[in-house]
């Protein structure tokens, strides 16, 4: 005859012998919580004495709000045009004629913390089938070419490496799917390294079906499965082969943490922020996700998340929620067809691309195209550029960003300068 | 904490997981949810540790009220989109039967507890698990004497009604 605390006792005790924490683990993620703590508290305490203080600065913009449980909803004419020097850093500048190869042209595919360019050859057909990269100084004007190899577009670097996709991943088009689907070019070596096949999933790398993410020494790659998809990694050094991290809907690295949503496309959300080292991980509420609404993409920094959120239509993000690691909202800003750019521990940035095309430039200073950069401690909206969009990565807070003048390059004059990388401050 | 307090609290951990696992998982009737409870109930407890008094005791009933909040916390934001798995009749199997049918008896229990709202369930646990007073109860839920007799209550009728719905003779009025 059993009573219910039989019952119950019985239950709790045939549990699975996997599945506790390891104490070690539980330290170390009790004491990134208490820092996350402090890191929240010192947030508030700078918003608070920004609050007070703004009205008697000189240049003084709107200050936060007095927190609230959906933090301080910013608009973008709320911004206020940047200073060279005190708002940003520029490291380099481009002109058209420096992207003239030929009969091809360089396709920019990303920025060294130097503010020289990671480029790739187009040919003179526009197609995406790279097979020269290299790196262009925009101080000389020239380019140090890597040894021939077939490329797609650049994913992202980690210190000296820079990671590429085989054309037919990283945006080409190539029918069959190629045996090592990434290539890793190592600045300090001179020299190519193909990272491992994933043989398990070697038939899903075909047709661009993916998202890639370079950091802390990894590529992440999540294939582009609804309502969830199944997210590997690889290390860039070739130590090991791949491994699956997990199921993820959107999903950002970053600063030693792994970022992801529960699902892609609308529905209920959720957010769960996994430490790299430990395993650890906590949940953050999600629920302004509307349902009807879709996570986007996913910065990570030290002290901030950043996620984009589409909700008219999927992969136009029209919100960007900036909040901690335990889930406080600090702020959102609203914009149509927002993209996110660099998080880092003082600033997000996000662009609002204006349309390519002769011309079109012109309309934009009053259309709040450009690129911005948000002060979470402040509450100070920058707007860098009134003709620009900011290309720079969203995961890697070292990086500069590349701040677009003009959108018709390289068809322009040859002496104009068309962008230049710089480094919010 | 130091170095010190540290070595305590793993040892703290080693020695109160598997209970307060348990704990969890009669609350969310899912291992790896029960697993994250027990896991953020465990870093609450690690950030009060320094001002927990009477370590041993104090910390047990410290996180045990973090496992249960936590878990209560979790049920009411997973509630809006969560169908239990099971809402049918329970077959309850014979008391002292073989390892298959008290595998059954485990599985009955735990998804009738999945019926219940989450403090219904939180009293139960808490009463007939935790072994805990009435009192005792209301204090780790912030609530009063009489709403836990009668959330309990309440929870024990519908456990009573499930469990017992095919197997009139089973025994379950000892847990009244």
């Amino acid at each position: 005859m059993s009573t219910l605390t039989e019952l119950m006792r019985d239950v709790a005790d045939h549990q699975p012998e996997d599945g506790f924490t390891d104490p070690t683990s539980l330290t170390a993620l009790g004491r990134s919580r208490l820092r996350r703590r402090r890191t929240t508290v010192g947030v508030i305490a700078a918003a608070v004495v920004a609050l007070v203080v703004a009205p008697f600065a000189i240049h003084a913009t709107a200050g936060p709000e007095p927190a609230s449980p959906t933090g301080k909803v910013i608009q973008l004419d709320q911004a206020v045009p940047g200073v060279a020097g005190r708002d940003y850093t520029t490291l380099s500048s481009v002109t058209s004629g420096m992207l003239h190869v030929g009969a091809g042209h360089l396709s920019t595919q990303g920025e060294l913390p130097d503010g020289r360019l990671v480029v790739a050859l187009v040919n003179a057909k526009g197609t995406a089938y790279l097979r020269h990269g290299g790196v262009l100084d925009p101080a000389t004007g020239s380019v140090a070419w890597f040894p021939a190899r077939d490329v797609g577009l650049y994913l992202g670097r980690d210190g000296d490496l820079l990671v590429f996709g085989t054309p037919n991943v990283g945006g080409g088009n190539l029918n069959t799917a190629p045996d090592h689907p990434y290539q890793v070019y190592d600045l300090s070596t001179g020299a190519w390294r193909s990272l491992p096949a994933n043989r398990t999933v070697d038939l899903e790398w075909g047709g661009g079906r993916q998202s890639q993410v370079v950091s802390d020494g990894m590529l992440y790659v999540a294939l582009d499965t609804a309502p969830t998809r199944p997210l590997w990694r690889v290390p860039l050094d070739g130590s090991s082969g791949w491994k699956q991290v997990g199921t993820v809907g959107a999903f950002g690295v970053g600063a030693g943490s792994l970022v992801f949503t529960n699902t892609v496309g609308p529905g209920q959300h959720t957010i769960t922020v996994r430490d790299l080292a430990t395993g650890s991980t906590h949940t953050v509420e999600a629920s302004f996700i509307a349902r009807r609404c879709s996570a986007d993409r996913i910065g990570v920094s030290t002290a901030y998340l950043a996620l984009s959120v589409a909700c008219s239509a999927p992969g136009n993000a029209d919100r960007l929620v900036i909040l901690t690691h335990s889930g406080t909202r600090l702020a959102s800003v609203d914009a149509t067809y927002l993209e996110p750019t660099a998080v880092t521990d003082s600033v997000v940035g996000f662009s609002i691309p204006n349309p390519p095309g002769p011309g079109l430039h012109k309309a934009a200073a009053s259309q709040g195209y450009g690129g911005y950069l948000y002060h979470p401690a402040t509450g100070r909206l920058v707007r860098l550029s009134t003709q620009a969009a900011v290309m720079g990565p969203f995961t890697l807070p070292a990086d500069p960003l590349q701040l677009w003048h003009y959108g018709n390059y390289p068809h322009d004059r040859p002496g104009r300068v068309i962008f230049d990388v710089v480094v919010p401050r | 904490m130091k170095g010190r307090d540290d070595e305590e609290f793993a040892s703290f951990v080693t020695g109160s997981q598997r209970r307060l696992r348990g704990t969890a998982y009669l609350m969310c009737g899912d291992w790896p949810l029960a697993s994250d409870i027990v896991q953020e109930a465990l870093i609450r407890v690690y950030v009060a540790w320094p001002r927990l008094e009477s370590r041993t005791g104090g910390a047990h009933a410290y996180a045990r009220r973090c496992v249960v909040n936590v878990a209560i916390d979790r049920a009411r934001k997973r509630s809006n989109s969560e169908v239990p798995e099971v809402d049918g009749r329970f077959e309850r199997a014979d008391p002292g039967a073989d390892l298959g049918t008290r595998v059954t008896d485990r599985e009955s229990l735990v998804a009738a507890l999945r019926l219940l709202a989450p403090r219904q369930r939180a009293c139960v646990v808490l009463r007939y698990f935790e072994d805990q007073s009435v009192s005792e109860t209301a204090r780790l839920l912030s609530c009063s004497e009489g709403t836990v007799k009668s959330q309990t209550a309440r929870a024990l009728e519908t456990l009573r009604q499930r469990l017992v719905l095919d197997d009139e003779a089973t025994d379950l009025g000892v847990i009244s």
